[in-house]
């Protein structure tokens, strides 16, 4: 008996069941689409993750964890616990084998996105993703004390433009009810996305966070203390401290050299890491969340396949005369139990068909949602090998999932012989 | 055609006999009318000779094979290739067309695929024949599924199956009983007109005795099973 007249009495025998089946495969497809989607999302969180930072071999900051350290300068989360000084900052920035530093100085916020002081630097060294640099949607950097750039959703969520003024708020929270209400900002251009933290901040220079603070001590006002923008552009706007610096080496070879020795520095308590190093340490500690979502989507397919083996299983009382009628016309059992088997990949083979479809569609329909809600993009691509390698799995636990019907037809098969029994 | 010799059968090792047949023969191209009150081992000795159950001991022989000494899978490709049967109702599979369900026993005998090629070209061309030749206009039938027929169309329509391809040995287990009296004649005319001189040995099962005396021979199981007869 050859396979395509199996198949095609599996298909017509569906067909018959319509019902039932279309239910069963969108139970499939559901799950399908659920666990491809969850591999998705997480296979580009995690690139969207360590493409955060590229091209920096070394950041520094006080001393701490080197997750806290990794949050607070490069995802703008959590608080430095402590500065470096200008002096240590400039000591280690002028040693032969650095190339460049970007120093970063924290600690304000504008209508909750954070402020982050820099340098000239940041738009020429800074790079994510696959190397790249710091693009402008408009305008240029900072050329003044008082000139911010924005991040691009910075100014997309608040509606800013080039040229607009904005008030910097004092320490971190959205309420921000002490401001620097005295020295406005103007925004001299806007970067464009990069799907990054880049996006949620403004960028001042380091002269522009000490001029906000000229005048205040202990984060408040000196009572009677004030200093407009001309006469702060005035004073001495080197900074006393920074919260880190990142660093790009002349030679990548000496990554652990400088990281030991900067380890090591004797001037205050420091703390240099390998930024990939510290992404790969704070991935693994989301690790377990990963592994929750995925257990459930695995759960989901179990279940959906249980629902076809259900299905199956249900139907096979009311097909015996059925079967007794192939028996009669030369099937032998095996080819009853074929029938059933066949039944279950084509049910699961339609289920997965469907659930690709399901999973771009909702892709296309949901993909901007979550750029704006999660920050996250999704790229909408062919399937990637890990995602065949589920698929083949799904289809793999299909027909073993399908093979139970089918052992039980075979055997019922085997005891009717071609007595028809009802 | 069919040798029985010695055939003893029963479901279970601790169950009784059910056939206990010393000898039953029927020549090529009889037609035999096998009647006998359910219960006496009809659907048992049809299930013999269709080689899907084996009796403990004893000799069958159909169409010339000891079906005994093959193996299950060989006796199936056996009863595809030289046997064709008619229930007694619903024989015919619901989500099959007429025409799917004539060319079944097509898809798992090549013989039988081959001989139905032969007598009209295609597979299908054949079904369509023996549709006509039932009766049965291929119009008013071909656009219904199965359970939209009336019972004596499916009847017909299983006839045809049956027939398809020229199995040496054609076994309806109470073709008629579902009938009305004056459409179970006809049916009986279309059969017996379709295996006239081709050699095709008939073997039906009935306990309506007032057609027994169209076939060429009567035979009570009774009188040839001697298992039940306490």
């Amino acid at each position: 008996m050859p396979v395509v007249a199996i198949v095609n009495l599996s298909l017509r025998s569906l067909k018959n069941r319509r019902l039932t089946v279309v239910l069963t495969i969108f139970a499939i497809a559901v799950s399908l689409m659920l666990i491809l989607g969850v591999e998705k999302l997480r296979h580009n969180a995690k690139l969207s993750f360590a493409n955060t930072i590229s091209g920096t071999d070394l950041i520094v900051g006080a001393r701490s964890g080197s997750i806290q350290l990794l949050l607070y300068s490069v995802f703008r989360i959590g608080n430095a616990t402590n500065n470096i000084s200008w002096k240590s900052y400039r000591s280690i920035a002028e040693r032969k084998d650095v190339k460049w530093t970007i120093p970063i100085s924290l600690g304000d916020s504008h209508r909750g996105f954070r402020v982050m002081g820099t340098t000239d630097a940041y738009f020429r060294y800074y790079r994510y993703g696959q190397k790249r640099t710091l693009q402008f949607q408009v305008g240029r950097p900072f050329a003044d004390v008082f000139e911010t750039v924005l991040g691009s959703e910075v100014a997309q969520a608040l509606g800013y433009k080039s040229g607009d003024k904005i008030i910097i708020d004092h320490g971190i929270g959205s309420s921000g009810f002490v401001k620097h209400k005295d020295k406005p900002f103007i925004v001299s251009g806007i970067l464009a996305r990069t799907g990054t933290p880049v996006d949620r901040t403004v960028h001042v220079s380091l002269e522009g966070i000490t001029a906000i603070h000229v005048g205040w001590r202990s984060g408040a006002r000196i009572p009677g203390m004030i200093i407009d923008g001309n006469a702060a552009r005035k004073m001495d706007l080197t900074p006393r401290s920074i919260t880190a610096f990142m660093v790009g080496l002349e030679s990548r070879l000496a990554a652990f050299k400088v990281l030991r020795e900067i380890n090591n520095f004797r001037g205050e308590p420091i703390l240099a890491i390998l930024p990939g190093v510290a992404l790969q340490e704070l991935w693994g500690v989301m690790g377990t969340a990963e592994a929750v979502l995925s257990a459930v989507a695995i759960m989901v397919v179990a279940g959906g396949l249980l629902g076809m083996a259900i299905m199956l299983l249900a139907s096979l009382n009311e097909r015996r005369r059925e079967m007794a009628i192939l028996r009669a016309v030369g099937a032998r059992p095996l080819h009853v139990g074929a029938m059933f088997l066949a039944e279950a990949v084509l049910i699961s083979g339609f289920g997965c068909f469907v659930g690709f479809l399901l999973l771009y569609l909702g892709m296309i329909i949901l993909q901007p949602m979550i750029e704006a809600h999660l920050g996250l993009f999704v790229p909408i691509t062919p399937p990637m090998p890990r995602e065949w390698l589920i698929l083949v799995f799904v289809m793999i636990a299909a027909t073993a999932v399908g093979l139970v019907p089918a052992l039980m037809a075979y055997r019922k098969s085997i005891a009717d012989g071609m007595t028809v029994r009802i | 055609m069919i040798e029985l010799s010695e055939v003893r059968f029963r479901w279970h090792r601790d169950a009784a006999l059910v056939l206990d047949i010393p000898k039953f023969e029927v020549k090529a191209g009889e037609r035999i009318f096998l009647e006998g009150p359910s219960g006496c081992g009809k659907t048992t000795l049809l299930n013999v000779l269709g080689g899907v159950v084996v009796p403990e001991n004893g000799s069958v022989k159909v169409n010339g094979t000891e079906i005994t000494q093959l193996n299950s899978a060989k006796r199936d490709a056996f009863r595809a290739d030289h046997i064709g049967i008619i229930f007694q109702m619903f024989n015919l599979i619901p989500y099959l067309s007429p025409i799917d369900n004539i060319t079944l026993p097509c898809r798992f005998s090549r013989q039988r695929h081959a001989a139905a090629q032969k007598n009209s070209g295609s597979v299908e061309k054949e079904a369509r024949r023996l549709l006509a030749q039932m009766q049965l206009p291929e119009d008013a039938i071909i656009n219904f599924s199965a359970f939209e027929l009336s019972t004596g169309q499916q009847q017909r329509v299983a006839a045809a199956r049956a027939l398809i391809g020229a199995p040496a040995l054609i076994i309806a287990d109470e073709p008629t009983s579902a009938l009305d009296h004056d459409v179970r004649q006809t049916f009986i005319n279309l059969l017996f007109n379709e295996i006239t001189g081709t050699g095709t040995t008939l073997l039906f099962v009935s306990h309506a005795p007032d057609l027994a005396e169209q076939f060429d021979r009567r035979i009570q199981l009774s009188d040839i099973n001697e298992a039940n007869q306490k």
